[in-house]
């Protein structure tokens, strides 16, 4: 791979720091990463935080604080693209209506689990829904350009396929990170309980975890689209 | 160093000499002030909003039957509603996709690109002075100075975040977030504006 630079005026004399490749630089930087970041590109760090009993209080607040942010950002940019200047009505209502739907979903989960003798203690599922509905409300916020682009395009057809479509995108990357979570947590508290680093899940554990898993987005995507259909947040 | 010795025998660095540096190597920078606290990040943009602000403001004075005390303020408003729109969203795509941006190394990139159209709009503004004396003489239909300046202001960001862009990461999937950027900043400030371009001749008088 070759050393990344970038063009530097020739007329300016730049001393041989101001020339070292930039991946030099880069690494040299802190290692800890914020939880915004950790949500949208590392399941397993989450999971190492859902998992330490002193960080999960903060994956929940700020995961309820992502949640609430990147709904009423993506609720608002939705009612400007169409002309309307009342915005923070179907913001408030958007991320109020997601909270309530993910607090709705929590009990139908936490049965479920007992059912499939794969119970999560409670405040770990919570946590685990919680961050991965703030991964898809993240999705949801990035996908606002495009949304606004196309309402203002064409606000009949190609605006609603677009508000859609993010939401089946953003719902579907939810849904695969509520799967990798708690396949990891599984994982990492079996490895735990067995004292072998190298264990994994069986097939039948992680066949009931998968089951699981499909059960709460399901669940999640029924009482948000409830939600949306009766509070008309974005109507 | 011989370097720096060499840097005051040219020209001596001072303060805008620094911010000027500062743009020279915007990915290098960026990366530096991604380390800084959120205040040193953002610094640029605080000088970048202040410059591209006024210089739209003066370019709005300017009217074909003279100067306009009240500028007009749409074009610049909808420079700064397509950066809240896309800037976000390509934020948290550079971090799902896992490019080896950093966030805040992007965000530094965005202030430093406000930085850089501040001093471009800027050095545009003696050109538009010189437009609004000429235009009275060719009656031009086209309100260049008001759209031109935001407009230039709002390139110069989406080239430079490009840029940065390109310069931390090399692989086909930063290229094209790159692109989607330029695009989707060109777009949504066409189409924010593109209302009132349509009764252009309210702007004229």
């Amino acid at each position: 791979m070759k050393a990344l630079s970038e063009p530097l005026s020739p007329f300016v004399p730049w001393s041989s720091e101001d020339r070292t490749p930039l991946k030099e630089v880069e690494a040299s930087g802190p290692t800890g990463q914020p939880l915004l970041v950790d949500l949208l590109r590392d399941p397993a760090a989450v999971t190492e935080r859902l998992l330490d009993p002193q960080r999960v209080q903060a994956v929940v607040l700020g995961s309820v604080g992502i949640i609430a942010a990147c709904t009423s950002f993506f609720a608002a940019a939705a009612t400007v693209a169409r002309g309307k200047d009342a915005w923070w009505g179907s913001a408030g209502l958007t991320s109020l209506n997601v909270l309530m739907s993910l607090a709705a979903s929590l009990g139908p989960i936490y049965a479920t689990s007992i059912l499939l003798a794969a119970r999560v203690p409670l405040a770990r599922l919570v946590a685990a829904l919680l961050a991965s509905a703030a991964t898809g409300s993240l999705l949801l916020a990035g996908l606002a350009s495009p949304l606004y682009l196309l309402t203002r395009l064409n606000s009949e057809w190609a605006g609603p396929l677009m508000l859609t479509s993010a939401f089946l995108l953003a719902g579907g990357a939810a849904g695969a990170r509520v799967h990798r979570l708690l396949s990891l947590m599984a994982e990492q508290v079996t490895r735990k309980a067995l004292g072998d680093s190298a264990a994994t899940l069986s097939g039948e554990d992680a066949f009931r975890v998968g089951i699981l898993a499909r059960i709460s987005w399901m669940v999640l995507a029924f009482t948000l689209a409830l939600g949306f259909w009766a509070f008309n947040a974005l109507g | 160093m011989g370097s720096a010795s060499l840097v005051a025998a040219v020209d001596r660095p001072n303060l805008i000499d620094s911010l000027l540096r500062l743009l020279d190597r915007p990915a290098r920078s960026a990366l530096e002030l991604a380390r800084r606290p959120l205040s040193a990040t953002l610094a640029p943009a605080a000088l970048g909003i202040f410059l591209v602000a006024a210089a739209s403001a003066l370019a709005g004075c300017i009217s074909l039957s003279g100067i306009r005390l009240v500028p007009r303020l749409d074009v610049l408003r909808a420079v700064f509603e397509s950066l809240l729109v896309v800037i976000p969203g390509t934020t948290v795509f550079a971090i799902y996709l896992r490019l080896r941006i950093p966030a805040r190394a992007f965000l530094a990139a965005t202030a430093l690109g406000l930085l850089a159209a501040g001093v471009v709009a800027t050095c545009v503004l003696p050109l538009m002075g010189f437009i609004a004396i000429v235009a009275v003489k060719s009656r031009t239909e086209v309100p260049i100075p008001l759209l031109f300046v935001p407009g230039l202001a709002l390139a110069t960001v989406a080239a430079l975040s490009a840029r940065v862009i390109v310069s931390l990461d090399a692989s086909r999937a930063a290229r094209w977030l790159s692109r989607a950027l330029v695009f989707f900043l060109g777009a949504v400030f066409v189409l924010r504006i593109n209302s009132a371009l349509l009764n252009i001749h309210t702007w004229l008088w």
